[in-house]
């Protein structure tokens, strides 16, 4: 980085002094040098850089036609060749927030600019961007802004010295969803007994492993009439025809399989093996009807008490696979049962 | 039960004509150790290697490492089942040559890729082995002789090389004696003076051949919740033998030896808590055999050991999280305070939810790191313990860019490491 750093700041229509709501519909414009708030930060780059330009928007316009904004302002940026993108900051401002925090993801990912913004732990733009950008936790309500303002260039004119950035609780951002590992003076053992101690005591201490959010699934309604239905199954115990022909992984996998099981009665072993690396696979592999089970189901085929077995066996290795994959991998199976006219599954789990 | 650890410590190994201890130095009669070991027709030929801390060399295909030990006096061998018989053990004097590692690698159709470096950034995340004067074992397979009698046969020789080595110091004056002491539930229960009791729960991994902790010589597979004394673990009744597993997942026998959760707990012991006992468990396949478990491990806790509060650790991978957290709520559920060790399995970049089961009751979890964080470590000069690795398709003494669960003991289940992953 070179010693003058270039900043450009982005702010909405209400700190460009434009106007409130009323206003939220204007479109993207830009200004040579600070605007509004921005002349804190042109205080604080005061001989050793500037605010070269400030662009600013109405929030509704930005959200409602944030392609097109992102475009531009991306162009525009790009022409100043700054070193470092500041936005807003947005507080809990939701659509403020999603225009700082898609811009700033946009600029650092198409320029390779570092950008930094600043909300609420709250707002519900933090959950788009955090991973990829850096947010200084701000207040809820719009206060504090020179020294928000004044943290934020701090962050980001470390970033752009491709310094190191300590933990959350150090530099002031929101904790971005990642962990990663680092050196503690005490061995495991030792703060296992004192978290316990505390635990005993009625003392504050803090678990280093949070729960993690869960969506919650609305499950299907019941099949009306089973007799009628197209079943499929489902497994994540790694059943592939044998010889791996896709190369399933049998662990980690971030892909599935789908193999025909048309006309037969059921899996014998060296014509379908099991890949799963997590267990004892060999017993599955001697039978993999263990894991996708085509004979009981052609028995059941016969007594009427399903429609039909779907051809398609749908086939991945669960064992320590990443849980946004497999959120991905099901989706996917999801959308070519519904094409095969499949309505309910047999889900069979190593 | 009352244990004396006498330690010898010893600050260089080398080969020599006799096995002797002198000066903190080690000889060792090499033709006299690959005699003992190659007495084993489960194992070919025999190489033994020293490499010493701070040289540039990387030991791969490493399975377990091991203390050497051996037992002065008191009943028994120091590796109960397996070296010897069962006797009872954690009594007596157990002499113990500190410094020195025996280090068994496998071949290349056995171990996992598991990399110990001597020097540079690698030794930095696995202080414990790159500190250690190893002794190096690399035998080549026998063509009739399968993977499973093969690991069998491993898992004897490294032990017996720890009590031959170790027999080294008998007679010899040591440089420390550590004690440990604790008495029957009799004796405790009259003397916990209002401290809070708290026991451990230590989820042992038996589940198929090749991946089975052992105690007492056993494969514990249909181990039923079970009482221990923690001077028995100091004195090897409990030693992995799960080899099949990435070095991540599991404890390395040397560190069950000096187990870092017993060790503190016996710190603490009459000072801030009163340590009340250990209860092992097998982690098992099954759900229903989980559950099982986990209820019978909080009875024992509970109504047997009378605890207040567990510590509870794991050894494996993801279904064993399933354990510690049913082992957790049951324990809660009867009002016992609980604190979990376990190590991370996120995704590289350490984004994803790290466990494979969470529930609300555990509140209070330790991380030892995320095993799955990648590291890069720089060329070695040279290779011990094979040619190359089984699955890592890059020469074994050039850069490496692998995940922490190849390092042995950076993240380690039982609390012997210093690395954790933090939120960023």
């Amino acid at each position: 980085m070179k010693e003058y750093l270039r900043v450009v700041h982005y702010i909405n229509q209400f700190f460009a002094g434009i106007g409130g709501e009323e206003k939220a519909r204007v479109s993207l414009s830009e200004k040579v040098g600070p605007v509004g708030p921005g002349s804190v930060l042109q205080e604080a780059l005061k001989g050793r850089g500037e605010v070269v330009a400030t662009l600013f928007c109405g929030d509704d316009y930005f959200v409602e036609n944030q392609d097109e904004v992102l475009k531009r302002a991306i162009k525009y940026i790009a022409n100043h060749k700054p070193d470092l993108l500041i936005a807003g900051p947005a507080f809990n401002a939701g659509r403020y927030g999603q225009a700082c925090g898609t811009l700033c993801c946009s600029v650092q990912r198409e320029l390779g600019i570092p950008a930094i913004t600043g909300m609420y732990p709250e707002n519900p733009a933090v959950e788009l961007c955090r991973k990829e950008i850096y947010i200084i936790e701000t207040p809820g309500r719009a206060m504090k802004i020179p020294e928000l303002l004044n943290k934020m260039l701090h962050l980001g004119i470390r970033l752009a010295k491709g310094q190191v950035i300590g933990l959350p609780t150090q530099e002031g951002y929101i904790p971005r969803g990642v962990k990663k590992n680092i050196f503690v003076e005490k061995m495991a053992a030792e703060r296992a007994v004192d978290m316990l101690l505390d635990k005993l005591k009625g003392h504050p201490f803090s678990t280093e492993i949070h729960p993690p959010k869960y969506d919650v699934v609305t499950p299907a309604p019941p099949i009306k009439n089973i007799s009628q239905a197209l079943i499929a199954i489902v497994t994540d115990g790694g059943i592939v025809p044998f010889g791996n022909p896709d190369g399933l992984k049998g662990n980690s996998g971030k892909t599935f399989g789908k193999y025909s099981v048309k006309g037969l009665q059921d899996l014998i072993q060296k014509t379908f093996e099991c890949i799963h690396e997590g267990m004892d696979n060999r017993v599955a592999s001697a039978d993999p009807d263990r894991f996708v089970p085509v004979d009981v189901m052609r028995d059941l085929e016969r007594e009427g008490r399903i429609g039909k077995l779907c051809d398609w066996v749908y086939s991945t290795a669960g064992c320590t696979m990443e849980f946004d994959n497999a959120v991905r991998i099901g989706q996917d199976i999801a959308k070519d049962l519904l094409k095969n006219g499949v309505t309910g599954v047999i889900l069979t789990s190593a | 039960m009352r244990l004396e650890l006498a330690q010898y410590h010893i600050h260089d190994v080398c080969f020599g004509n006799q096995t002797i201890t002198k000066d903190g130095v080690l000889t060792i009669c090499k033709e006299e150790l690959l005699g003992l070991l190659e007495e084993d027709p489960r194992l070919g030929k025999v190489n033994i290697e020293l490499v010493h801390p701070g040289e540039k060399v990387r030991i791969i295909n490493v399975l377990d490492v091991i203390e050497p030990r051996v037992k002065a006096d008191g009943l028994g061998g120091v590796f109960p089942g397996i070296t010897g018989r069962v006797e009872i053990v954690g009594q007596g004097r157990t002499l113990a040559l500190k410094g020195v590692g025996i280090v068994n690698t496998g071949c290349t159709d056995i171990s996992l890729e598991a990399v110990i470096d001597m020097a540079g950034p690698g030794a930095r995340l696995s202080p414990y082995y790159s500190s250690l004067h190893n002794v190096v074992i690399v035998p080549t397979r026998v063509p009739h002789v399968d993977q499973i009698d093969f690991v069998e046969g491993m898992v004897a020789a490294g032990l017996k090389a720890a009590e031959y080595l170790a027999c080294a110091a008998k007679g010899l004056a040591p440089s420390e004696i550590e004690v440990y002491e604790m008495g029957t539930l009799t004796e405790t229960m009259s003397n916990a003076s209002g401290l809070p009791r708290v026991a451990y729960l230590y989820q042992i991994y038996s589940h198929r051949d090749m991946r089975d902790t052992r105690y007492y010589g056993e494969k514990p597979r249909h181990l039923i919740p079970t009482l221990i004394h923690p001077n028995e673990v100091f004195d090897g009744a409990i030693v992995a033998g799960d080899y099949d597993m990435p070095s991540g997942m599991k404890n390395e026998t040397i560190v069950i030896q000096n187990h870092p959760i017993i060790k503190e707990l016996y710190k603490r012991h009459g000072k801030e808590l009163w340590f009340v006992g250990i209860v092992i468990t097998n982690e098992h396949a099954r759900i229903d055999e989980k559950e099982k478990s986990a209820v019978l491990a909080a009875k024992m806790i509970k109504h047997i050991l009378g605890a207040d509060a567990a510590i509870i650790s794991q050894t494996g991978g993801g279904h064993p999280n399933i354990d510690l957290m049913l082992n957790c709520r049951k324990c809660e559920q009867q009002g016992i305070k609980t604190v979990i060790v376990v190590s991370e399995e996120s995704s590289a970049d350490g984004s994803q939810f790290p466990l494979t089961m969470i529930v609300p009751e555990a509140n209070a979890i330790i991380s030892t790191g995320n095993i799955n964080e990648e590291v890069e470590l720089p060329a070695m000069e040279r290779v011990v313990g094979g040619e190359k690795f089984r699955r890592l398709k890059v020469f074994p003494n050039g850069e490496l860019r692998i995940p922490f669960y190849m390092i042995p003991g950076s993240t380690s289940q039982i609390g012997g490491a210093r690395i954790t992953a933090s939120y960023f």
